[in-house]
């Protein structure tokens, strides 16, 4: 039975050429366009690399001043919203530090320092990250040698660094360089580790460098007054929780710590803004929206990719009645000789889902192809775009790695749901269609 | 084998109504080959559609092989159709993008007939209908006489009681005409399957076993 049909539908494909390519294109590119979505969606939240705990981590990245009493949802938010920026490094040391229910918590600094480098005899600028010990505890970081600095040695504003294999082979032509001295932003630190290159598509972790915050709080300071000048700054922080769902404990906890900070005579008062995000919820957070506006995004992305799914689908379902039309007569025969109404809804479903299944392979590739050609664009999102890129980083992301098993599914599903859109109604209109009606029509 | 009470048939559409059949009665019995002749838009092909469960009429009642098929659910007609049933049309009705085999095979798929099985029945049909050698072929590559054969292979294959043929060689030259006129009774007097023929062609109805006339939707004799 099955072969059969193969047969007939390999007959039809080779016969209608044009609209075979049509049909099988359009799939494709839809495919492919949602394959892209999906891969943008997996790079930035899916446990990868050495960001292997995004599951569980939470992000506080933004500092909201509003006036007192003001509500951090809808569009009354704006009127009360004074200013909002990074997070002050002294917020986060003062009422942060102090959490108790997260697992870890690590105040970072994105920068971009000069280090010298004596081979050359220049100053190179490389992306750096200013951070403390719990830093080493939220990602999975492969140490070549030595190890990362210590709570003792950020205290104590120790000048060791970490640095990544690429720049220790730049700077001394090998790994192995525990102790030596580097100098970083015309300051002397030594190499406490070395660890494998992180892929610049893992903004989170990504960085050249990874110093003590304690020997660079120098290039925090930031103008305002003194209130602002402790609640806004360069920083933002990373919070591992035990378990995905801690999110809402944290956030309770932090919102506690906040009353501390929010005197009531004050004029200003700082908000979390729902805050802490994951890392979906972060990557949807714009610079001064209410938390709201995050879902209204997401839900405008949902849509997209739904129209997406749609509009090929409907495209299609046009291409079928008009195949359809020139079947009328195969229909009548068949239903003459016996085929039921689902019989013939069961193979217009099948014709079609091979075709689009056709589609949906060429699509995998065709993504895979545009994947390799725009990988460099795609991969730099908003938190690391300015910053030099580690050529290596990027090459090691393959798209194999995102295309497993789970991906194959969802194509297969994807290809069925566009058929099942596409097909549903022409192949029901037609199956019902009189056998003596259909016979005429040639 | 055929029993046809009060037939009538009326097609109507939003401006016009249509009496294509009006108070049909006939009976046909087991192992005849009748011929329904008249002038064209007469209702022999209405009335052949009726019997063959290809079309629903307006009122009356069809008694196929002791059964009562007015008011039958889709997938009943189906079935019985399948099972009962054989057509032969005048333009063959063959799926142009299936092969020979497949388009015999056709009743015997939506009867769930193993593939070897049906492989089989098909190739001892087209052997029956002088046919072995173009199996493989698509009906585009076929002659209309050929193409004809095929389509009544595609109606016995399946060892229904009746076999509806309507102008099957209405198509064809006077040669293909009486190869396959040649078949029908064969199939007539060696298997005793009943034939309803329309056809427009006096020598070939005088060949056959009874003729009923139309004439504006009514039986004239």
């Amino acid at each position: 039975m099955w072969k059969t049909y193969l047969r007939q539908i390999r007959y039809l494909l080779k016969e209608n050429k044009f609209f075979s390519l049509v049909y099988i294109l359009g799939t494709a590119l839809s495919i492919t366009m949602i394959m892209l979505i999906l891969i943008t969606y997996y790079i930035n939240t899916a446990n990868i690399g050495v960001e292997d705990k995004r599951d569980r981590m939470f992000f506080f990245t933004r500092a909201y001043v509003v006036k007192p009493g003001t509500d951090a949802t809808g569009d009354k938010f704006y009127d009360g919203l004074q200013s909002s920026s990074p997070v002050g490094h002294k917020l986060i040391e003062k009422y942060m530090y102090p959490l108790k229910t997260p697992e870890a918590k690590s105040l970072v600094v994105n920068m971009q320092s000069v280090v010298y480098n004596k081979t050359k005899q220049v100053n190179e600028e490389m992306s750096a990250i200013s951070t403390d010990a719990d830093f080493w505890k939220m990602f999975s970081m492969r140490f070549l040698a030595g190890g990362p600095f210590s709570d003792v040695d950020v205290k104590s504003n120790a000048r060791k660094v970490v640095i990544d294999e690429s720049t220790a082979r730049a700077l001394f032509g090998k790994t192995d360089v525990v102790n030596y001295p580097i100098d970083i932003d015309w300051k002397e630190y030594r190499v406490c580790g070395v660890v494998e290159d992180v892929p610049s598509y893992l903004s989170d972790a990504y960085a050249h460098l990874w110093l003590p915050y304690t020997t660079a709080t120098s290039r925090f300071f930031r103008g305002g007054n003194n209130d602002l000048r402790d609640i806004q700054g360069p920083a933002k922080m990373y919070l591992l929780g035990y378990e995905r769902s801690d999110q809402e404990l944290i956030r309770q906890e932090m919102e506690h710590q906040i009353q501390k900070l929010n005197a009531p005579a004050k004029k200003s008062h700082f908000t979390l803004n729902h805050q802490p995000d994951t890392a979906l919820e972060s990557l949807f957070r714009m610079s001064s929206d209410p938390y709201d506006k995050i879902y209204t995004r997401m839900q405008v992305v949902l849509v997209v990719i739904i129209v997406l799914l749609i509009l090929p689908a409907l495209n299609l379902s046009g291409l079928i009645v008009a195949r359809m039309k020139k079947r009328g007569e195969e229909i009548g025969v068949r239903k003459a000789f016996g085929a039921s109404v689902w019989n013939i809804m069961g193979q217009l479903f099948l014709e079609n889902f091979v075709q689009m299944l056709i589609g949906g392979i060429i699509g995998l590739c065709l993504s895979c192809g545009l994947f390799q050609l725009v990988r460099n664009t795609l991969l730099v999102s908003y938190r690391t775009a300015g910053n030099d890129l580690s050529v290596k980083g990027v090459d090691v992301l393959n798209f194999f790695h995102i295309i497993n098993f789970s991906t194959i599914c969802y194509v297969i599903l994807i290809c069925f749901l566009l058929n099942l859109i596409s097909t549903l109604l022409p192949a029901w209109r037609y199956a019902r269609i009189s056998i003596v009606e259909a016979l005429n029509r040639r | 084998m055929i029993t046809v009470r009060d037939l009538s048939k009326v097609y109507r559409t939003e401006e016009i109504e249509t009496q294509a059949l009006e108070n049909v009665n006939l009976h046909i019995d087991e192992g005849e080959f009748v011929s329904i002749m008249g002038p064209s838009g007469c209702g022999k092909s209405t009335l052949l559609n009726l019997i063959g469960l290809l079309d629903a009429p307006t009122t009356g009642s069809i008694e196929i092989d002791g059964r009562r098929v007015d008011g039958m659910k889709d997938s009943h007609l189906a079935e019985f159709r399948n099972r009962t049933l054989g057509f032969v049309f005048q333009s063959f009705h063959l799926i142009p993008s299936l092969n020979v085999l497949d388009n015999v095979e056709l009743p015997l798929f939506y009867r769930h007939v193993p593939s070897k099985e049906r492989r089989r029945l098909a190739e001892e049909v087209l052997a029956r209908v002088g046919l072995s050698h173009r199996m493989k072929h698509h009906p585009g590559q076929l002659s209309g006489g050929q193409c004809q054969r095929v389509a009544i292979a595609r109606a016995i294959i399946g060892n229904p009681k009746i076999i509806l043929a309507d102008e099957p060689t209405g198509n064809l030259d006077s040669n293909m005409g009486a190869e396959v006129m040649n078949i029908l009774h064969s199939l007539n007097q060696e298997d005793h399957r009943t034939i309803v023929m329309v056809t427009h062609n006096e020598e070939q109805a005088r060949q056959t076993s009874r003729i009923i006339r139309f004439f504006d939707g009514h039986q004239i004799n």
